[in-house]
């Protein structure tokens, strides 16, 4: 049963891949002409013509998505126009930071809201939960780029405890893993929280307390096991949405992933470069949803996969 | 030790290299693009150089990779090779590989920033004469030549044809050493330079878009110098200011009406309070400009008008104009580029409120750059509205032919104006030497500003920069097109 969802799921995984290369193709030719910032603006139209010449850029569309598929069947996505280097290598040196910082910031929110969701859960409308949904409201509305501005204005800047920005030993990480957790956390919190206190208000709940099940047990084990699904599903589209890049933390850290990759590639007409990376993001997701799914199975043996 | 542990966690630079922050990562080191100013604030200077250079407080042409040259017959310079120069990775200097570095960059098929700024108008054919000699040879006489040559990058005989490189090997004083892409590019001192390299031992450049944070890397001993931060993280204990060669103007569309009628372009430079934006919108240090290029360029004229602030006149020559049927109250677009220039958004909003004052309809709209870029150079849209856009320009090659034909001769690439005599000055101008190019350029741009005052040239900025205690550096109108590591020296 495994083995086929698995079939089934990569199958139309490559479907929607190849259905989204086609669209990214045609949607990044839509932003305009490469010629116009490749070139200075000095160039007469005959250079900008020659560039197309040179670059392809000429030929029909469809040619040119032709061109494209068949060389990506190839696993050659072309070059970045702006780099001088292969788009899938700019790719693989980018998104294994994105993907770590996505990792560990999503693993740390977790664990943070599986311990302060059941808690404030636990009575609730007590000073803890009052609290605890002040705080992670708040921690969901705070934007990614003041934070990250005032972390390093605090904790670099002012406190010196910190680097500013940059990659390195542990220390590099902590602003940007926190500037990224703080939204994730709150949102899970909330989540965790409010499946917390309907799951605690069942029957197998009262059940258990009749039976003399300490509280702890009943919280951590019973009703938290039944309120993981939610919480999951809330960090997977966190996750995926991490995968994409966080651009701003990406941007004001100076971190070298993916998000920042793809705006740039945007603004500056790399098309390969964009399409690489979109393929890279997408597939990362796609196999992430299928991660989620077998996930869910196990967390609750009556979900069953098709 | 709690104070050495948080400088150590705080990522203190090591004695003996300097750190660079700059705007983002170069695109990559290939010798045919440090003209744009990402790579060259590596590469320039650094790890490649060209046969001459000019030295750009006298504005004096100098010996490079050459030693001397000297125009010949038909149409050709001949350049004396240095002798004994080496490339980073260890071939030598000869008059192939300088051949070889030369006809790569004039390549149609390779795009370069270098062929089209510089060499583009006219054909090019470089000969060896053994192994010390170059001869070029155009199609037009090109009386500048050696002066154009200082922006000609010699990169090594590796490099091939055709072919973009990420990186290349070159002469200068420093060699890349290693490139972390996404991270930081490190240079180190080349042992066998042919010049005196008494700079830092090796730099290392690193990349922050947010200025905020390059200010406060510098602040917190990361960096040594961030070469563009903002005036507003530019705070007393680091800030230096410095001449960008950056200079503003309002470029106007002198093809559509209401703009297309000089009264409105006159009424248009005495609408706008430059000295207002002084010291508000636009830094304190900054000039008023009245030529799109330095007076330090040989060439600008101290006879071309510095229009006065005077919307009372600038109303009445547009009344004037409204009565003689020109329809001033057409929509005038001024397109914005995002994140153009610092304050740019204050900047045109200024501009749009100003000119609607004195009772033209101005309307601001913003774009990102590669669209503006495409409506600034022909062929233009012709269901455009009337355009004005905010354009800078730096001209830091040290002649007026750099600025003027591109943007005011018939069949430059931004050309609204048509006007036969302009055009023959420009000609004549272009082919002249010495002090009789000098006064035919002041008489263009005289020509220029008294006939035809096809735009509003507004200011020449000033930049900012965050300069670290531990060492010595002064800024000055190249920085922003180059960090020379040899220029610094620690304290």
């Amino acid at each position: 049963m495994i083995f086929q969802f698995l079939t089934r799921r990569l199958f139309f995984s490559i479907v929607a891949l190849f259905v989204l290369l086609i669209l990214v193709f045609l949607m990044a030719r839509l932003t305009g002409d490469p010629a116009y910032l490749y070139l200075p603006d000095t160039a007469t139209e005959e250079m900008r013509a020659q560039f197309r010449e040179v670059h392809g850029f000429n030929d029909p569309m469809l040619v040119q998505l032709g061109r494209y598929i068949w060389n990506a069947l190839q696993l050659d996505f072309g070059m970045s126009m702006r780099r001088n280097i292969p788009a899938m290598e700019a790719v693989a040196v980018a998104f294994p930071w994105t993907l770590r910082l996505a990792g560990i910031t999503v693993v740390l929110a977790m664990i943070v809201a599986m311990i302060v969701g059941p808690l404030a859960a636990y009575k609730p409308g007590s000073f803890f939960d009052r609290l605890a949904s002040v705080l992670s409201l708040a921690a969901a509305s705070m934007p990614d780029f003041w934070l990250a501005i005032t972390a390093i204005l605090v904790f670099a800047v002012s406190l010196g405890v910190l680097p500013t920005s940059g990659i390195g030993g542990p220390e590099y990480w902590i602003m940007p893993v926190g500037v990224l957790m703080f939204r994730i956390t709150g949102t899970t919190t909330q989540v965790v929280r409010g499946s917390m206190i309907s799951s605690l208000a069942a029957p197998y709940v009262k059940a258990a307390k009749a039976k003399g099940v300490p509280d702890k047990r009943i919280l951590f084990v019973h009703a938290l096991r039944n309120s993981v699904i939610a919480a999951v599903t809330v960090a997977g589209d966190q996750t995926r949405g991490l995968i994409n890049g966080a651009v701003i933390v990406e941007t004001v850290f100076g971190w070298p992933g993916i998000g920042k990759l793809m705006i740039d590639a945007i603004s500056q007409r790399d098309f390969a470069v964009l399409q690489a990376s979109v393929l890279a993001t997408a597939a990362a997701i796609f196999l992430l949803n299928i991660i989620l799914d077998l996930i869910y199975t196990f967390l609750d043996p009556r979900i069953e996969v098709q | 030790m709690a104070a050495a542990l948080t400088l150590l966690l705080a990522g203190t630079v090591i004695a003996q290299d300097v750190t660079i922050v700059l705007n983002e990562e170069p695109a990559n080191l290939d010798p045919c693009e440090v003209a744009s100013d990402f790579i060259g604030r590596v590469a320039l200077g650094n790890i490649f150089e060209a046969l001459t250079r000019r030295d750009v407080t006298t504005g004096e042409l100098l010996p490079a990779l050459s030693t001397s040259w000297e125009e010949g017959d038909g149409n050709s310079w001949t350049f004396t090779l240095r002798e004994g120069v080496k490339f980073h990775d260890g071939s030598a200097m000869d008059a192939v590989a300088v051949k070889h570095a030369m006809d790569r960059t004039l390549d149609d098929t390779l795009t370069c920033e270098s062929r089209t700024k510089f060499f583009s108008g006219n054909e090019f054919t470089v000969e060896t004469i053994g192994s010390d000699k170059i001869k070029v040879t155009t199609k037009v006489r090109d009386p500048i030549l050696p002066l154009k040559m200082s922006n000609m990058m010699i990169g090594g005989p590796s490099m091939t044809m055709g072919k973009a490189v990420r990186t290349a090997p070159g002469t200068g004083p420093y060699a890349l050493d290693k490139w972390e892409t996404g991270q930081y590019i490190n240079l180190v001192k080349f042992a066998d330079y042919w010049g005196p390299n008494d700079g830092v031992d090796s730099g290392k450049y690193v990349w922050r878009a947010e200025s905020s944070v390059r200010a406060a890397m510098v602040k917190q001993g990361e960096a040594d110098f961030a070469p563009s931060i903002a005036e507003q993280d530019a705070t007393e204990d680091i800030a230096v200011g410095y001449p960008n060669a950056e200079t503003t103007r309002l470029n106007l569309d002198d093809l559509m009406p209401p703009t297309n009628d000089k009264r409105v372009r006159l009424a248009i430079n005495l609408a706008l309070d430059r000295d207002a934006m002084l010291g508000t919108i636009v830094p304190s240090s900054a000039q008023k400009a009245t030529q799109l290029f330095l007076p330090s360029i040989a060439g600008w004229s101290e006879n071309v008008t510095m229009y006065p602030y005077d919307p009372e006149k600038a109303k009445a020559l547009i009344a004037e104009a409204k009565a003689d049927g020109v329809p001033v109250d057409t929509e005038i677009q001024l397109a914005g580029r995002i994140g153009h220039f610092p304050n740019v958004q204050e900047y045109h909003e200024a501009v749009a409120i100003m000119l609607n004052e004195i009772g033209l309809n101005v309307k601001l709209e913003w774009y990102e750059a590669a669209v503006k870029n495409k409506m600034q150079v022909k062929p233009f849209d012709p269901n455009r509205r009337p355009q004005m856009f905010v354009d800078q320009h730096d001209n830091t090659a040290g002649d007026p032919v750099f600025t003027i034909p591109s943007r005011w001769r018939s069949d430059g690439s931004q050309a609204k104006i048509s006007d036969p005599k302009l055009d023959a000055m420009i000609d004549e101008a272009i082919a002249s030497t010495g002090a009789e190019r000098i006064a035919k350029w002041k008489a263009v741009s005289e020509y220029i500003d008294q006939e035809i005052l096809p735009d509003a040239i507004m200011f020449h900025m000033v930049g900012f920069a965050a300069l670290g205690p531990r060492v010595n550096y002064k800024p000055n109108m190249t920085t922003n097109s180059s960090v020379k590591l040899s220029d610094f020296s620690l304290k």
